[in-house]
């Protein structure tokens, strides 16, 4: 086969794909695929589905929570076996907990920070706390979840042992990265537009902003690069999860993103601590769990420097920053950080687990 | 064996102060004016395989990409391009604004008419819905986390997938649906032994 009609194939697959979820619909759980790992659901609540996972052998005392982003579905942290973050976790001994966001209808534009923290999340940890007979839990968040897990920990610091955070979106005044500008194009009046009219962000806006970064990539060089790799052993199994996981966007409530704009976005406010969750100031000093903050170095979603300022304004005395040479996704999929990256953070929650 | 001349790396043939867009002007025009051609000419009178073609084509490829990534990432960086597409946007929602009020203000009167229900009423009637679910949902959640605790307390901890099953049941609340979604959860004779297991 040409090169051109094999990409052309991968083009129109894409394409179609792209197609259907405008007219079906983004990110729907019954199209996740299936499950890497297994898994039961221990609790349900809120806009919280919260799924354990057994760990391999003899468990670590201190159970983790995995807390992914609101904006897609969280199964790119189980891929398929051998590249799943969920699997590596069970693998070396800990019996993991993930919080499965049900994606917001038309009644939940009024959720904000308060009801994910300090409900939802809140929620969540009571039940690990529960379920697992334990006091404290350590908690790992990616990327908005990151950001959710920081709140969370701030808040109601009692209940965290350790905290990871990865690739965390913390100060938005750092200008180098095109999602840097493109993020902070719309002001607080036109937020609130966006929010009057539609009530929650649609998840065809959020798919579109994030093809708009690169669009290159998502026009024909990521089909392309299927094109190239075919031979490499499962790549194209990979690939086909992957672009399953591109168009799995959720719905962000009104209210959340209006605070994501507004308070963090344009205001800065957590890294002027001025930030307020439910009426409440959110002073990070307060957070006293040990800390790991993961970099990706090559991060063109989040940037790198937007993360760093974490240490210096957290009241831990156990806390460190630790920079990985990849990019946003691939400190979740790649089969380097897989190797690499993620038995360095269960080193670090085994040395901090007794 | 290639005796493709090499050609230098575009670093060391550019001087450093070379403007980003004039430096992709020459990637590309290196890898189409000069590499490609060679390539191509290898091809055909030298009878070369086909490797080397795919080399400088891919490489040809690649300089274009990678300009283009270029010059979407400096447009996108550009002050005045992100006042433009900020405002483009709140145009678009301010159009999309317009266009449902004007059709709420055509068919508000036709639809009661008719004896048909408006947009309105069928949102707030949904919305209504949406509020009693999410009350029924946050009355279980609050249900379902008290009921954890004491059935955690008479079970062993030396016996993790039992607390699981209780736990799901306890969630379940008694109700038609159950909430276990997994793989691994213990069924029939193995449940059964698990539960005898735990009672002596």
């Amino acid at each position: 086969m040409s090169a051109i009609s094999s990409i052309a194939g991968f083009w129109m697959e894409g394409a179609l794909r792209t197609l259907d979820a405008f007219t079906t619909g983004f990110g729907q759980a019954s199209n996740d695929p299936p499950t890497a790992t297994p898994y039961c659901v221990i609790y349900e609540g809120g806009k919280v589905r919260l799924r354990h996972y057994e760990a391999a052998g003899a468990a670590h005392h201190t159970p983790v929570l995995l807390i992914y982003s609101l904006i897609k579905r969280p199964f790119i942290l189980d891929l398929m076996q051998g590249r799943s973050v969920v699997e590596n976790l069970t693998r070396q001994g800990f019996d993991v907990y993930m919080i499965d966001w049900i994606p917001p209808v038309a009644a939940d534009k009024n959720r904000g920070f308060h009801e994910y923290v300090d409900e939802d999340i809140a929620n969540s940890v009571r039940a690990v706390q529960l379920h697992r007979g334990v006091e404290k839990v350590s908690i790992i968040g990616y990327c908005f979840g990151g950001l959710l897990a920081l709140l969370y920990t701030a808040l109601h610091p009692q209940n965290v042992k350790n905290l990871v955070t990865l690739t965390l979106p913390l100060d938005m005044s750092t200008r180098d990265l095109p999602i840097d500008f493109m993020s902070r194009m719309l002001s607080e009046t036109g937020a609130r537009m966006l929010v009057d009219t539609y009530g929650n962000v649609p998840p065809w806006m959020i798919f579109s902003f994030f093809n708009t970064l690169a669009p290159t990539h998502h026009l024909i060089d990521k089909f392309v690069g299927a094109h190239r790799s075919t031979e490499r052993r499962g790549y194209l199994d990979m690939f086909k999860l992957f672009e399953k996981w591109l168009h799995s966007d959720v719905a962000f409530a009104g209210k959340i993103f209006l605070e994501t704009n507004n308070d963090l976005g344009i205001h800065n406010a957590l890294m002027k601590g001025t930030m307020k969750v439910g009426g409440v100031a959110v002073d990070l000093k307060k957070v006293v769990a040990a800390v790991m903050n993961v970099i990706g170095d090559k991060d063109d979603i989040v940037n790198p420097k937007s993360s760093e300022a974490l240490p210096d304004l957290i009241g831990s005395e156990d806390k460190e920053n630790f920079h990985y040479p990849t990019g946003h996704m691939g400190a979740a999929v790649s089969s380097d950080a897989l190797k690499n990256l993620w038995p360095a953070i269960g080193g670090w929650l085994t040395q901090r687990d007794a | 064996m290639s005796t493709r001349p090499q050609i230098k790396d575009a670093s060391t043939t550019q001087p450093a102060t070379m403007p980003a867009a004039m430096r992709s002007i020459v990637d590309i025009a290196e890898a189409l004016m000069i590499d490609l051609p060679i390539a191509v000419t290898k091809r055909v009178l030298a009878r070369t395989d086909e490797r080397e073609l795919n080399e400088a084509g891919w490489k040809a490829y690649d300089t274009i990409v990678k300009v283009a990534n270029d010059a979407t990432s400096r447009v996108y960086t550009n002050s005045i391009f992100g006042r433009v597409a900020g405002g483009a946007m709140e145009f678009a929602v301010r159009a999309q604004r317009l266009n449902t009020a004007l059709s709420s203000a055509i068919f508000a009167n036709l639809w009661p008419a008719l004896g048909l229900p408006t947009a309105a009423d069928v949102a707030s009637m949904r919305e209504e819905v949406s509020a009693m679910r999410a009350g029924l949902a946050d009355a279980r959640a609050a249900i379902a986390l008290a009921a954890i605790e004491p059935v955690q307390s008479r079970i062993p901890r030396d016996n993790p997938r039992f607390d699981v099953e209780t736990a799901m049941l306890s969630v379940a609340g008694g109700s038609q649906r159950p909430l276990y979604t997994g793989l691994a959860m213990p069924k029939g004779r193995e449940l059964a032994e698990m539960k005898g297991n735990v009672s002596n």
